[in-house]
């Protein structure tokens, strides 16, 4: 799907974006592997 | 005495005499004056204690025989005053108890199906429904009838609705979007899901909230534990806040693009397709779809099953 066969994820908790919660709310951030090229 | 004085004091109509060195002075007393007026009255004493119940009164007279008026499906097999009642056997024509049964393939008139016979009826018909049963882990969207896989500024603070099928109730776990490889700056993504009303987005489902988009070609998601029950129902995106160059995955407008859900679908004959709808100037929090016009370009939107 994008090129470079490498890909950023970023997961945000239940409700989303949220100044109050640790790094916004943010649980995970990975890089993954490009299924579709 | 003392001194040689004798003193006799009397009251009231009585003489006294008091002798004083060896002298006799009698004086007399005036007589008693009038008794005082009586004085003001007391205040009341406290209340007595309560009296034992009474009796229980006597037993009234016995009441006259009554009257039994038969509707039906009631049926009175005695007499008007010594009934003897039945409920008649429903049919197709009259109201009636019905026996239950089980079956899938019998074709009584008289009888009534469980709910285990209307389950067991339901499940068959799904399997000759041509969809698959949703994987557990596995990422899904609307059914789109090409790739068409581009990226889109999309219309600022517009939602776009796309529809989805599935085929039994289902748990999801993700909402994702993936942003463009040409995005740049920072931007503000809100998803959600709705019901369907007749083949239009309708009552909010979950606001799923916010991402925060800073990076290119990335995929962001917000965590979600929302079930849905089988049928169709709609997707949300809508970038609410623009970022410097706004770039998302999804649709261009194409004619070889169409939504297997929605057919060709358009208000008159055209190239451009319906892939979904869209609602102008929506700034805040999701809430029931309104002003819907139709959308010939739709931005990829990913459902992950729990």
């Amino acid at each position: 799907m994008v090129e470079g066969g490498i890909m950023k994820m970023i997961t945000y908790g239940i409700g989303g974006y949220d100044e109050s919660k640790p790094n916004n709310n943010i649980v995970e951030e990975i890089d993954i592997p490009d299924e579709e090229q | 005495m003392s001194d040689n004085t004798l003193t006799v004091t009397e009251v009231v109509n009585s003489v006294t005499v008091t002798p004083v060195n060896n002298t006799v002075t009698v004086s007399e007393v005036g007589t008693q004056g009038p008794a005082g007026t009586n004085g003001t009255n007391g205040t009341n004493g406290a209340t007595g204690a309560t009296g034992a119940t009474g009796a229980t009164g006597a037993t009234g007279a016995t009441g006259s025989s009554g009257v039994v008026t038969v509707n039906a499906p009631l049926t009175n097999a005695g007499t008007s005053s010594a009934a003897n009642l039945s409920v008649s056997t429903g049919t197709t024509s009259a109201v009636g108890v019905l026996q239950l049964t089980d079956s899938i393939s019998s074709t009584s008139t008289t009888t009534a199906a469980t709910a285990n016979a209307v389950k067991t009826a339901y499940d068959f018909a799904f399997t000759k429904f041509p969809a698959v049963i949703l994987q557990s882990g596995v990422y899904y969207k609307t059914n789109l009838g090409a790739g068409n896989n581009t990226t889109q500024g999309y219309n600022a603070q517009a939602t776009y609705y796309q529809p989805m099928f599935i085929p039994t109730e289902t748990t999801f776990d993700r909402l994702a979007f993936i942003s463009g490889s040409n995005f740049s700056g920072t931007g503000t993504v809100r998803m959600g899901l709705y019901a369907d009303n007749n083949g239009v987005p309708g009552n909010l489902i979950l606001d799923a909230g916010t991402v925060s988009v800073t990076a290119a070609a990335t995929t962001y998601q917000i965590t979600i534990n929302q079930t849905i029950p089988a049928g169709v129902f709609w997707t949300a995106w809508n970038r609410q806040v623009a970022a410097t160059t706004n770039s998302y995955y999804g649709t261009s407008s194409a004619s070889s693009v169409y939504n297997l859900l929605m057919g060709n679908s358009h208000t008159t004959p055209s190239s451009n397709i319906n892939l979904g709808y869209q609602q102008a100037s929506v700034t805040g929090a999701f809430s029931n779809a309104s002003g819907l016009t139709i959308s010939t370009v739709v931005p990829h939107v990913w459902l992950r099953v729990a």
